[in-house]
């Protein structure tokens, strides 16, 4: 499946550069909003302390030591995934269709990031020593917590994502830049060093080396590796053992990931028109993407729920039928039950297929797959081998505190893809001129 | 489970014996230290005597280099010298929180790589054998001591008074439900109405996975004696100690501490390195059970030294507090005389374990190597957390947490939390 | 027969009798420094260290555009935790 959008022009490519409407400022006003209410939220958590959430202690306490905060950055890690594996797959394997929304998902891996990052920030106790403890201790305890692991691969992901971007940037701005507003002439010059057209073909090569590099390491090493095994901790908790964490992680990501994408992608080519330069089909193949990672997310729950019902070991019994036995969690797997059934019901009877319905199940999706994450965090802790505690079980329901960080974070990466759209073109140029002709300004 | 491993059947003993045959080395040396090195872990024999006994049989069979991985030199080091040992222990677990120490460490892992065999065969042998690995050593070389502070409790003597956790939550400034000491009161299958207790401290692990996980190297076992501690002043506040810990015994300080520094004495709360890791912990950080750190230090006094403040308000004689590598010590001692107190019958069956004591330790088949010893039943999966004689509130206590959380949440939040 | 392989037997006679530790059980144990430094800079960053040796080395390539990319880690880690570091000193500050 191959889409053409080679005949759409330039003009087009940076309308939201040279646009602004009252729709922009109302989208503006949402996001600060959201981050608004956060930081409100947030001042107060630094000024009382974690107290203000609902967090608590395991063990006698009858709480969750970890909650929706690490839930949610599992979940924005997830999402992460879905830029990287598009641009990997456009420059890897060749699947052009995707081009026009690379970019786009490039900069969702981006925010997304962010967002993670954040929060970690806000889920340790003490993060004005975030840096001050962590630096110095880098060195020996990379080698020993899967935390400082942790660290250590989003520090690269994130690194090489933002390099692939402003790599790639270069072809684009040097033949836009006529198009591209003044006022922002120095960040152009910045981006822009030491850049002579000889370079192109020489970057092509090296950001086809970043996304190989990155397609091997984000997915199969992050999601899929380094962020289970921090929760494989045999001695503790009985459900977060077990290989098939690592892939049950990553068939999460890669489900959000798309979503995010279908997403970001529609609210752009509603609010440019840019039926063209996005089109139909590149929707279509995402959702037929989004319908196979979810059979594959809900193949691997099925496995977790077998093996950990039918003659499992005690504990890890007990984990599982109280997963199954909360009602949250067949939700989750049924906003992304529904979402496989619409994708293959769509490729096969293509005029079942709406964008707008999408979107929907894709929003469904993130709640399904958050909602699940925040779930394994929780239960996790609150199932622990320590079968003395199951008379102190406690409740653990997110604080508005915690919620709040949750739209915060959504908040930022509305506003991220509002100004990164005002400064650069967030369809590559590749996508509408295939061949690197000669451009005259 | 039994903290007292028995020696290894006969078929396994032939089964070593042909392994070892097969090598061009004493075969009886290898299955005498075999056996001993049992008996190190049953903690019959102290490291000490451990090495003592086979050092001059293993260097006259396998020819040692001592200095290849920078062990002191058995003339000089001291009669009751053990650290050489820990040493490697600390660097096969790589985490001495001494920065010189680490770094000494990390070298010498390399040597120990390096010329490997002969001395990782030692190395390992004893980081195996003793249960005390990983730590102890260090300092010690200068202060001539290998402490390892732990705990025998006697389940049978508990009767749930709670005084120990009233005592605990006293001596250190807890906060509210921050219970380091925490008694059990369960009812068990096949047990019928009868309540049992268990007294649940940190059980400062020899293996701990709390100090593996911790990001920032604030959680750490103290070289000088085995105590498992937090630096307050590096703890970063990510709480990855308490979901690794198996045993549930780490308490968040989630807001202000209900003891404010300015009534907290430095005595309590900086030990004899200079680190802060006693008393309770300041906002934003993990505490735990410290097996009273200032206590250990002498900076309450010498009479203090090898007590605990648990200890102290027992009444009935359950805790019993001291080194566990002394064999003299309250620990070591009450566990002998218990043992002695329970003789079994060799007359028909010599094979029998000498004794009838049944002694555990917490959840030891997950490898943490606890210091806490249990003498008395082993709670089963199937025990349940039943209302103890004397209720937590009736003692001042708060039993759950989430009770003071919730409000103080509610109480800083205008009672928006849920 | 070996010393090694000694070492093995004496080794095994030991374990069969101490509850094998976590990670420090010689068994899991790795030369010279702990697990996560193999993991880390052996397996998880290995694509990165074909990346980096593709810039400089094969056709396309040059000098010049490498020291970008290689300059654009370096600077994006910097700023990335220097940022971290400002934001960490504020809180600091105002908070603690």
């Amino acid at each position: 499946m191959s889409v053409d959008v080679s005949g759409v022009d330039r003009e087009t490519l940076v309308r939201p550069i040279q646009t602004f409407s009252k729709r922009y400022l109302a989208a503006l006003a949402v996001g600060l909003g959201l981050i608004g209410v956060w930081l409100a939220f947030y001042l107060q958590q630094l000024q009382h302390g974690l107290i203000v959430t609902n967090l608590s202690d395991w063990g006698s306490g009858g709480g969750v030591p970890w909650g929706l905060y690490i839930g949610a950055f599992i979940w924005w890690v997830g999402i992460a995934h879905g830029g990287i594996i598009l641009s990997a797959a456009v420059r890897l394997l060749g699947m052009d269709t995707y081009q026009p929304v690379a970019r786009l998902a490039e900069l969702l891996t981006i925010a997304a990031l962010t967002c993670a990052g954040l929060f970690i920030l806000i889920h340790v106790g003490r993060p004005d020593r975030l840096v001050t403890s962590v630096v110095p201790a880098w060195p020996t305890r990379v080698q020993w917590s899967p935390l400082m692991w942790d660290v250590t691969v989003i520090t690269a992901y994130f690194v090489l994502t933002a390099t692939y971007l402003a790599l790639t940037i270069r072809y684009d701005i040097h033949r836009l830049r006529d198009r591209l507003p003044n006022l922002l002439d120095p960040l152009y010059d910045v981006l822009m060093i030491g850049y002579s057209e000889k370079e192109d073909e020489v970057v092509e090569r090296m950001v086809w080396w970043i996304a190989f590099a990155i397609i091997i390491m984000a997915p199969l090493l992050l999601h899929g590796g380094v962020i289970p095994w921090l929760f494989a901790l045999l001695p503790s908790m009985a459900g977060w053992a077990g290989g098939v964490q690592g892939p049950s992680f990553l068939s999460i990501a890669l489900t959000s990931a798309v979503s995010g994408i279908i997403i970001v992608a529609a609210a752009f080519r509603t609010a440019y028109g840019w039926e063209e330069l996005i089109p139909d089909a590149v929707f279509r193949g995402l959702s037929q993407w989004l319908g196979f990672f979810s059979l594959i997310f809900l193949w691997l729950q099925l496995q977790q729920v077998i093996t950990g019902i039918f003659a499992a070991p005690t504990t890890l019994q007990h984990a599982t039928e109280v997963k199954i036995a909360t009602p949250l969690y067949w939700v989750a797997i049924g906003l992304v039950a529904l979402a496989m059934l619409y994708a293959f019901a769509a490729s096969l009877r293509p005029e079942l297929f709406s964008i707008r319905t999408m979107v929907a199940l894709s929003v469904g999706v993130l709640a399904g797959t958050l909602a699940e994450k925040v779930l394994f965090v929780v239960e996790g802790l609150q199932h622990a081998h320590f079968a003395l505690y199951d008379g102190v079980p406690g409740a653990y329901v997110p604080s508005p505190t915690e919620l709040s960080a949750l739209l915060g974070t959504i908040g930022i990466v509305v506003l991220f893809f509002l100004v990164v759209s005002k400064v650069i073109p967030v369809v590559e140029l590749h996508a509408i001129e295939d061949d690197h002709e000669e451009v005259s300004p | 489970m039994s903290t007292d491993e028995s020696p290894p059947p006969g078929d396994d003993e032939e089964r070593y014996r042909r392994l070892l045959d097969e090598t061009e080395h004493d075969t009886e040396l290898g299955l005498e230290m075999g056996r001993d090195a049992q008996r190190v872990s049953a903690g019959e024999l102290s490291e000490l005597e451990f090495y003592r006994r086979y050092h001059d049989r293993i260097v006259e069979e396998f020819d040692i280099d001592d200095r290849e991985i920078d062990l002191p030199d058995p003339d000089e080091a001291e009669p009751d010298d053990v650290g050489f040992l820990d040493r490697i222990g600390s660097a096969l677990e790589g985490i001495d929180p001494d920065g010189e120490e680490s770094r000494r460490s990390v070298m010498k892992k390399g040597a120990a790589a390096a010329g490997a065999m002969a001395v990782g065969t030692w190395g390992s042998a004893q980081t195996a054998a003793g249960q005390d690995d990983g730590h102890g050593g260090g300092a010690g070389a200068d202060e001539g001591d290998g402490t390892r502070w732990g705990m025998t409790i006697n389940l049978n003597n508990c009767d749930g008074c709670l005084a120990c956790m009233v005592a605990c939550n006293q001596e250190h400034n807890l906060s509210r439900g921050a219970n380091w000491m925490y008694v059990f009161a369960f009812e068990d299958e096949g047990q019928g109405d009868e309540t049992n207790f268990l007294p649940r401290t940190c059980q400062h692990c020899t293996d701990s996975p709390c100090t593996k996980v911790c990001p920032v190297g604030a959680r750490h076992t103290r070289s000088e004696d085995g105590l498992v501690l937090t630096d307050y002043d590096i703890c970063i506040g990510c709480r990855y100690c308490e979901v690794s810990c198996p045993y549930g015994v780490n308490y968040f300080q989630w807001g202000e501490p209900d003891v404010p520094e300015s009534e907290v004495d430095d005595a309590h709360q900086i030990d004899d390195r200079g680190r802060w890791v006693g008393s309770r912990p300041p906002e934003g950080v993990m505490g735990k059970c410290t097996f009273c750190v200032d206590r250990q230090d002498g900076q309450m006094g010498e009479e203090k030294i090898g007590t605990t403040a648990c200890e102290e308000a027992c009444a009935m004689d359950a805790i019993h507090f001291g080194d566990l590598n002394d064999s003299e010590s309250p620990p070591n001692q009450h566990l002998r005389e218990y043992r002695e107190g329970q003789e079994n019958d060799l007359s028909e069956f010599p094979n029998r374990k000498a004794h009838t004591a049944s002694t555990f330790k917490l959840m030891e088949e997950r490898g943490t190597e606890p210091n806490v010893r249990f003498v008395g039943n082993e709670p089963s999966p199937h025990a349940e957390q039943v209302e103890g004689p004397v209720a937590y509130e009736d003692m001042g206590l708060t039993d759950d947490r989430k009770e003071v959380l919730d409000e103080g949440a509610s109480a800083t939040q205008g009672g928006e939390s849920a | 027969m070996t010393l090694a392989s000694t070492a093995l037997a004496a080794a095994s006679l030991a374990f069969a009798a101490a509850p094998v530790p976590l990670a420090s059980s010689p068994e899991y144990t790795l030369p010279f420094v702990g697990p996560g430094t193999y993991l880390i800079f052996g397996i998880v960053l290995a694509p990165v260290y074909a990346m980096v040796a593709a810039w400089f080395i094969g056709d396309p390539s040059d000098r010049d555009s490498g020291l970008l990319g290689v300059g654009y880690l370096a600077g994006l880690t910097t700023v990335l935790w220097g940022g971290l570091f400002v934001a960490t000193l504020v809180i600091g500050a105002v908070f603690f």
